[in-house]
This record gives structure tokens, C-alpha cells and sequence, in this order.
């Protein structure tokens, strides 16, 4: 085979062969790409670029926040989870990195900038039960409803209008929370409040992954569940065979959880480096206060929010390019390139009304603990846990609680 | 005497609920002679699907049938299930 043959695009072509979805998902690349040029703030369209990275990993690797929890109860499966785990432990080594450079002596009283240091208290665990219950009856968590909205799910769209009216609902009632118990609760970040350092709070946190991997672990093995079976890897001999098996093993076929796990940590750790954290609830609270408002129904100032940190706490923004837009909405294209390379976008509409019903429900129940607990999965569980922080673990165990009750609720709907 | 195949079609359906109706409608049936065809366009239920039937007891034999469209063809082993579910 000559040299010719070997680099002729066109034979990589015909192994992996164009269709219209192929075409769409570089147009809509080409257009992500575009936008990113127009915003006149560099680190916004940073921060797009991770967003999109996000949502693309998200949907390569089918990684569903949701699914991690309540396939635990439904199934006994902890696929997912093991995903999350790992990304865990890559976010929390990334984090104490920034930290360590931002705050280099905990103890001396200062949070590090931006860190998801989160109050920990009632509200958590109330936000957490009403998020880990509301994802799963809504089929997905917000950052799983959004790359499945890309992916042509109609059932995560109607998930995140319910999301955005929670969010609302919260942002209405938000002054009481605060007042009645959100001002009361303390946080807690474990390099300072516990006088271990980072290394103690690193040791600390990779130790209760590795409990929580080894309790995961026995529940699988307890439920007897069956590992799907993993095609072989594909190999060629030819570099032209090499590159296509290489084209298909990114952007045909589904990454491991464990890869996209370790991929969303990475993305984490360098959005952290760019501006914050990640967190994909400010956006949509931006969204709700914003139609309240043009209908005359426009909430009260946030007492305390600005504070607190999280993303939900960054609502108040202005501007259509904001930190929040970047890192939120970027999941759509980012999603959706991953879906129209790999053939998977796909109009789904659910054939039942009671699905309809069910996802805006749970969209609502979603939104409000979102609101609540100042954040989601992302924001106030992955990011949280990853800033070192107690309130993630407390919002992490709060979500299980609430999905289980969520799924034995789903065992009931027909 | 050798059952009809009974056929469940679950596009447009979100993950989870083509797995619990599938693991449902194993369970409603146990020792069922004929196949049970599911017919879904959930990529993560095209993976979990044929994993819970082989815990019921089932073989599984998956085609790509579409644009992100699976047809999963499910057939007793006669063996029984590894272990009881309940989706």
C-alpha cells in the first residue's frame, strides 16, 4: 500500500462513511465555534468551548447523575456511579491544586475563591431529597435533562421547563428559607474546619471514595448484576483502518462511565482554572427571574445569596454571554455534535401524556431543590465535593435518600 | 406447545422505564416459550436491557434496526435467572 493510499482521506472516508447527521454535527460546530468568536470576553468563550466539552463527554459516555443514584435502588447497578467516583477523585486533586495556590494556609479563616463551599444544614438535606426525588421521576438530573434535550429527547425538554418554574417557585420563597434557617447554617470545608490541611482533607475524601466504591461494589455484587457486554476493541492494519477504528472508538461508539467520569473531573479542574467551578443551575434560575420578571411577577432580592458561592448564587448576572450561559447552554452543542457524529440524534417523543406529567413534575421538584441547595448534581454535589467541602457529601447522601423514594415512586406510575 | 412472539415497542420512551417495562414483562411471564422482541431508541436501555434478561434467565440478540433504533431479541434459556429484580 503506498503512501498515497494510506493518508487519502477518501479511504477513511468510505470506513467510516458521511451521512447528513455527519454534515449537521460539524455545521452546528462550525456555528458553536462562530458564536464563541462573537463574545468580545475571552474567558466566556473559554468557558463555551468547556461547556461544550461537557456536554459532548455527557453524551458519549451517557453519564446521567440520575441514573448513578437511582439505578442503584432500580436495577443495583453502579455503573454510573463508579464513573462519578473516579471523577471525584481527579476534580478533588485538581481543586486542592487551585486552592493550595489561592488560599495556601487554610487555617487562617479564608475560603478559597469560588470554591462550592456550601452551608451545610436542613436545607441541604431538603434540597437534596427534593433533587434526588425530582430527577428521577423527571427521568433525568439537569445536566443529564440537557444533553438528552440535544439528543432530541421531548421528555427532558418539558424536564427543564419544569426545572426553570422550581426554580422560580424557589426564587419567590427564597427570603423565607434564608431568614428561617439558611443564615443559621454553618459551612464546612474540611482543610480548615477539621485543621487537616489539604493533604489531610485529600487523604479524607479519597478515603470515603474508596468506602463508598467498596459499599457500591457490594450492592452490585448483592443484586447480581450482569456487566454489559464490552465489544472488542476494534484494530486495523492499515493506517487508514487505524484512524477510522480511532474515529469510531471517540465519536461512534459510547465512551465507559469510568472515561467519561475522569473526562468531567479533568474539564472541571480547567474550568476552575479558567473562573469557578462548574455548575449548570445559575443559568436556569437566570432564565426563571428573568420570565417572572417580564410578566410583572419579578422576585425579591436574594437575601444573602451573593455570600454564598455556587452557581445558583451567580443568577444575578446581566447580559445574554454571561459565566453561567457559557458553561450551561455550551452543553446543548457540545451534546448534539456528539449526537449527529455518532448517528444518535433523534426526535423522541413520548407516546404517553403521563410522561409529560411526570417529567415537569419532576422538573419542579428538580428546580426547587436546585434553588435550595444552591446548586445540583454539578454544582452542589460533584463541585462541592471536589471544593473539599462537607455540604456536597451531605447533598450526595440527601440525593440518594430522594432516589429512593423517587424510584419507588416510578415502580407505581403505569 | 411453543408461544407466539410477543413484540413491545418502546420508542420515544426515556431511559429507564423500555428496561422496567422489559424486566416487567419477563417477569409476568416466566418460562416463556416464545421470544419477546423490544424495540427501543434509548441507546443506555439498547446496553441495560440485554444485562437484566440474562439475570431473569434470557439470551439476548441485539440489531441495529435504525437511527438510533435498537430491536432486542429475547429468548429464554431454559436455566432460570441468576437473580430476582425488581424494576
Amino acid at each position: 500500500v503506498s503512501a498515497t493510499t494510506i493518508l487519502n482521506p477518501l479511504v477513511v472516508a468510505r470506513r467510516v462513511p458521511l451521512t447528513r447527521q455527519n454534515v449537521a454535527g460539524v455545521a452546528v460546530l462550525v456555528l458553536a465555534i462562530a458564536l464563541a468568536a462573537a463574545m468580545s470576553d475571552g474567558t466566556l468563550a473559554a468557558l463555551w468551548f468547556l461547556g461544550m466539552a461537557a456536554g459532548f463527554t455527557l453524551q458519549r459516555s451517557r453519564f446521567c447523575f440520575a441514573s448513578a443514584f437511582r439505578d442503584l435502588f432500580l436495577f443495583g447497578s453502579a455503573r454510573i456511579m463508579k464513573g462519578i467516583l473516579v471523577g471525584l477523585g481527579v476534580a478533588a486533586t485538581g481543586f486542592a491544586a487551585i486552592m493550595h495556590a489561592a488560599v495556601p494556609f487554610p487555617g487562617f479563616g479564608a475560603l478559597p475563591p469560588e470554591a462550592h463551599v456550601l452551608p451545610v444544614g436542613i436545607s441541604t438535606v431538603v434540597g437534596g431529597l427534593l433533587f434526588g426525588y425530582g430527577m428521577v421521576l423527571s427521568g433525568g438530573c439537569v445536566s443529564g435533562s440537557l444533553y438528552r434535550a440535544a439528543e432530541g429527547y421531548v421528555g427532558s425538554w418539558v424536564a427543564l421547563a419544569g426545572t426553570v418554574v422550581g426554580l422560580g417557585l424557589l426564587s419567590q420563597t427564597w427570603n423565607w428559607w434564608w431568614t428561617t434557617l439558611v443564615r443559621f447554617e454553618p459551612k464546612a470545608w474540611l482543610p480548615a474546619s477539621l485543621g487537616i490541611g489539604y493533604a489531610g482533607a485529600l487523604v479524607l475524601t479519597f478515603g470515603a471514595l474508596l468506602a463508598v466504591y467498596l459499599l457500591v461494589l457490594w450492592w452490585e455484587t448483592r443484586s447480581g448484576v450482569i456487566a454489559p457486554v464490552v465489544a472488542s476493541r476494534e484494530t486495523g492494519e492499515t493506517f487508514a483502518e487505524r484512524l477510522a477504528a480511532t474515529w469510531r472508538a471517540v465519536f461512534v461508539r459510547g465512551w465507559p462511565a469510568v472515561v467519561g467520569g475522569a473526562v468531567l473531573g479533568g474539564i472541571g479542574v480547567v474550568m476552575y482554572t479558567v473562573h469557578m467551578p462548574w455548575g449548570v443551575t445559575g443559568e436556569l434560575q437566570r432564565w426563571a427571574n428573568a420570565g417572572m420578571s417580564a410578566v410583572g411577577a419579578a422576585p425579591p432580592v436574594a437575601l444573602g445569596l451573593g455570600d454564598i458561592g455556587g452557581c445558583a448564587a451567580r443568577a444575578e448576572e446581566a447580559g445574554l454571554f454571561s459565566h453561567t450561559f457559557s458553561v450551561t447552554v455550551g452543553l446543548l452543542p457540545g451534546a448534539l455534535v456528539g449526537a449527529l457524529l455518532a448517528r444518535e440524534f433523534k426526535l423522541r417523543v413520548p407516546k404517553s401524556a403521563v410522561r409529560y406529567v411526570q417529567s415537569f413534575g419532576g422538573g419542579l421538584f428538580m428546580g426547587y431543590g436546585a434553588g435550595l441547595a444552591i446548586g445540583c448534581t454539578i454544582g452542589a454535589f460533584f463541585s462541592s465535593i471536589a471544593s473539599l467541602s462537607l455540604s456536597g457529601w451531605l447533598f450526595g447522601l440527601a440525593l440518594a435518600g430522594g432516589a429512593y423514594l423517587g424510584v419507588l415512586t416510578i415502580r407505581r406510575i403505569p | 406447545v411453543r408461544e407466539a412472539t410477543a413484540r413491545l415497542d418502546l420508542r420515544g420512551a426515556e431511559c429507564p422505564l423500555p428496561t422496567q417495562r422489559t424486566v416487567v414483562a419477563l417477569r409476568e411471564a416466566p418460562g416463556r416459550q416464545g421470544a419477546l422482541v423490544v424495540v427501543t431508541d434509548d441507546a443506555v436501555c439498547a446496553a441495560d436491557i440485554p444485562c437484566e434478561a440474562r439475570r431473569l434467565g434470557y439470551v439476548a440478540r441485539t440489531e441495529v434496526t435504525g437511527i438510533s433504533e435498537w430491536t432486542i431479541t429475547l429468548v429464554a434459556t431454559g436455566a432460570g435467572g441468576r437473580k430476582e429484580v425488581r424494576p
